[in-house]
């Protein structure tokens, strides 16, 4: 944002916040700082995204008010009754802030106003319903105020930037995809590396989703087809992961003539090439679309014949991937002329890829372990400071019980925050707020002087901090200032108030300690052991001998594969917070590459559980049951030593193991398919080699891990300090 | 010596000395713990947090006995 930007958004946020001062004084409205919250907190650099967060925050007040006069009537009487139930409601919004991050600003305010208006007035619950009514028609009156501003002064529009967004997200997507297709006819070396790139789509999906919430808020056209974007970041996500595990499978196919096996490899390239280059402009509006050939992607199968059996497998994981690969690039291409109100259909609406068991049980409703324990922080912070309150009732009295339960589903909503970061932002924006109530707020006389001086902190708050701290600022002000009708200034009170926000951030900072260590290496230590926990235990239920699955067994693969396929970007945040002066001997390269390992792993366990076991029936696979099994023991045991000790296994001995492990089974497999006439049934063939490609790849990505995991210091990362 | 409590009066506002006793408490064991740390001596500990806890009213039992009188 340039400064002549910063000072006009600066001067809008803060001629709002004075405005709806006067307005609340004048109309003598409860508690005007409400709106000022308001404005405070829905101030965005665009007025769409300030209107999205708008009414979010009006709709989230209502459930927040309710709940609260549903407490109150029920538990008024009884103080343990009341404090479950508020602990109860708190839990259940946290989990929902957490797990739909497309809402999260309406659960927060749920949560949050629940806690305001069932202590809005200690001494009587006459005016509870008054103060419900109030807080809504505050909170509706600062956000209309701020938004009439931000769309007549200066207006910052974000229209139009969602189809630049969507073109630059395809070419990304392209970037990735052309980088694979050189990678794999080995045309040149790369300059960037597929990490980076993939990093880069990653925050531009992000992106995309910002803005599809903001424009989506201030444009009919982009909410008319709303679902149509949301499926064109649906396609994309996936399109994602699909070349995610594309390329994790490179490596195997070193051996292989891939367009002598693949005759269609060449013209498949050109037409995905095609869509590539097609999908940014039909964006930009230089064409209009492409319509979407078919293609076919055989294998020759006299060549094959001549293949080693690992590279045939290799060879039909390959061909699955680029067949999906094929079916998302058509699916997107038609969702992006349908966006472009081009009609047109191509021969293929939909991925046609049938979901296996193994993804179908993703839809199942699984709890994710970290948003049910940062429900219970949430909860178990409301209801400490609950206590606290009415049992030693220290400075800041119910503050205790309703501050510092806002403040923990802040923390809930950021993990990799740390609370013992915020208490000196804390301790000196309020001490100058309190400075400023001490000396300067008793010389005023008139609105003209309080509007000033609040339009002063405003603008200075706004047009020199950001983020956190312009969030605590804007904190410190409301709370420190207390501006009512009847202003009457007591020291004594706000020394109060000042010493309880330094403890109340104190308190959450022991209270954060219920989330885990705030240490990001022992989280990353930790989530690591939940990685591979779930990876042995979706290992063991893919083995040979298991039977049909129960629900609960269903139930279990389900939260397994979520545990999965959450932790690499969970681990992703937490190594990035690593204070690298605590750990000299490992560069932040060489975390990320044990992070990357973990998320190709999980690509290649997906393509293993997709995979179906066949050699119950079938007479060539069943020869070779007991080899697999052995491996399939081998890999299972590895997860399980690396889920105790993430170093546990050495790559040298592994890679021996691995090798040694294939020779035999190439023998074998090679033995059994001459003693059965050098025939294989067709389809066997394929899912016995697609099941082999799976282990395969199960098994280099375990070894790229253990490469990876070998030149950590973990001993440094399981020493004590203190954080 | 007196041993009577009484208040610090900063600028005219009074402070109750446990107030004080405790923040300097917590501050000498912040800085306890960073040394601790520097010299990799924190290694030792079982659980870092509940010694931190400990100093800090070590440190407060201290003062308040021996500097500020609580």
């Amino acid at each position: 944002m340039s400064k002549s930007t910063q000072l006009k958004e600066a001067f809008k946020t803060a001629l709002a916040f004075a405005a709806v001062f006067g307005i609340a004084l004048q109309a003598g409205w409860m508690n005007p700082y409400w709106a000022g919250w308001a404005v405070a907190v829905i101030a965005l650099p665009s007025a769409g995204a300030s209107i999205q967060k708008g009414m979010l925050r009006i709709v989230g007040t209502i459930p927040g008010c309710i709940a609260a006069l549903a407490i109150h009537a029920v538990a008024a009487q009884d103080r343990w009754t009341f404090m479950l139930l508020t602990c109860g409601w708190m839990f259940f919004t946290t989990y929902m802030m957490v797990r739909k991050e497309k809402d999260s600003y309406f659960w927060v305010m749920s949560g949050y106003v629940c806690l305001m208006i069932l202590l809005s007035d200690l001494d009587s619950s006459a005016n509870m319903f008054e103060s419900a009514v109030f807080r809504n028609v505050e909170t509706i009156m600062g956000v209309v105020v701020y938004t009439l501003i931000s769309v007549f002064l200066w207006p910052q529009t974000n229209l139009g930037a969602i189809k630049k967004y969507s073109a630059e997200l395809t070419e990304g997507l392209g970037n990735i995809y052309r980088f694979g297709r050189d990678t794999l006819l080995g045309i040149k070396e790369q300059e960037a590396s597929f990490q980076q790139m993939q990093e880069k789509v990653v925050g531009q999906l992000a992106q995309f989703r910002e803005i599809l919430q903001s424009e989506g808020s201030e444009s009919y056209e982009v909410k008319e087809v709303r679902h149509l974007w949301e499926r064109f970041y649906g396609l994309s996500q996936e399109l994602l992961e699909s070349m995610g595990r594309w390329q994790s499978g490179f490596a195997e196919l070193s051996r292989i003539d891939l367009q002598l096996v693949l005759p269609e490899l060449q013209s498949c390239f050109a037409e995905l090439d095609s869509r590539f280059a097609a999908l940014p402009d039909v964006f930009t509006g230089k064409a209009a679309t492409h319509l979407a050939q078919p293609i076919r992607l055989d294998v020759d199968s006299a060549t094959a014949q001549g293949l080693a059996s690992f590279d045939r497998a290799a060879l039909e994981v390959l061909r699955k991937e680029m067949v999906q690969l094929e079916s998302l690039t058509a699916a997107l291409l038609e969702c992006a002329g349908k966006l472009q109100g081009n009609t047109t259909t191509s021969r293929n609406a939909k991925p046609k890829a049938i979901p296996s068991l193994w993804t179908r049980v993703m839809w199942f409703p699984v709890p994710d372990w970290d948003h049910l324990r940062s429900a219970a922080f949430v909860a178990v912070t409301t209801g400490v400071g609950f206590l606290i309150w009415i049992l030693f009732d220290p400075p800041g009295h119910s503050g205790w019980f309703q501050l510092t339960g806002t403040l923990a589903l802040m923390v809930a909503a950021v993990p990799s925050l740390r609370a013992s970061r915020l208490i000196v932002p804390v301790a000196v924006t309020s001490a100058v707020c309190l400075a400023i109530y001490v000396f300067i707020m008793p010389q005023l006389s008139s609105f003209r002087g309080l509007g000033s001086l609040l339009f002063i902190v405003m603008f200075l708050n706004c047009f020199l901090l950001s983020g956190m701290a312009r969030f605590f600022c804007s904190m410190a002000i409301l709370n420190m200032l207390q501006i009512s009708n009847q202003q009457v200034y007591s020291f004594y009170a706000m020394a109060n108030v000042y010493v309880f926000l330094v403890m109340g951030f104190t308190f959450l900072f022991v209270m954060s300690y219920l989330l885990g260590s705030p240490r990001p290496d022992k989280m990353v230590l930790h989530l690591l052991e939940r990685f591979f926990s779930s990876a042995e235990f979706l290992m063991s239920r893919k083995a040979p001998e298991s039977g049909p699955l129960s629900f609960l067994g269903r139930w279990r693969i389900a939260f397994h594969l979520r545990q999965l396929h959450s932790l690499p970007a969970k681990l992703g945040a937490w190594s990035k917070a690593i204070d690298q002066k605590r750990f000299p001997d490992n560069s932040p390269e060489q975390i990320q590459a044990l992070v990357m390992s973990t998320q190709t792993l999980v690509y290649r366990l997906e393509q293993f559980l997709d995979t179906s076991v066949v050699y119950r029936t079938e007479p060539v696979s069943l020869e070779l049951r007991e080899n697999v099994k052995s491996w399939h023991v081998s890999i299972e045991n590895t997860f399980g030593s690396w889920s105790r000790t993430p170093e546990a296994e050495p790559v040298d001995a592994l890679k021996q193991r691995l090798e040694t492990g294939l020779v035999r089974l190439e023998r074998h497999i090679a033995s059994v398919v001459n003693r059965s006439g050098g025939e294989m049934n067709r389809q066997e063939g394929e899912s016995f080699f697609q099941l082999i490609g799976g282990y395969r790849g199960v098994s280099e990505a375990a070894l790229a891990y253990a490469g990876a995991a070998q030149v950590i210091n973990w001993g440094r990362w399981r020493e004590e300090r203190f954080s | 010596m007196n041993t009577i409590p009484s208040e610090f009066a900063v600028g005219g506002v009074y402070l109750p000395p446990l107030l004080v006793a405790g923040c300097l408490g917590v501050l000498l064991a912040y800085w306890t713990a960073a040394l601790l740390n520097r010299y990799r001596l924190s290694r030792y500990f079982f659980y870092p947090p509940l010694v931190f806890l400990a100093l800090s009213l070590i440190y407060s039992v201290l003062i308040g006995t021996y500097v500020v009188r609580i």
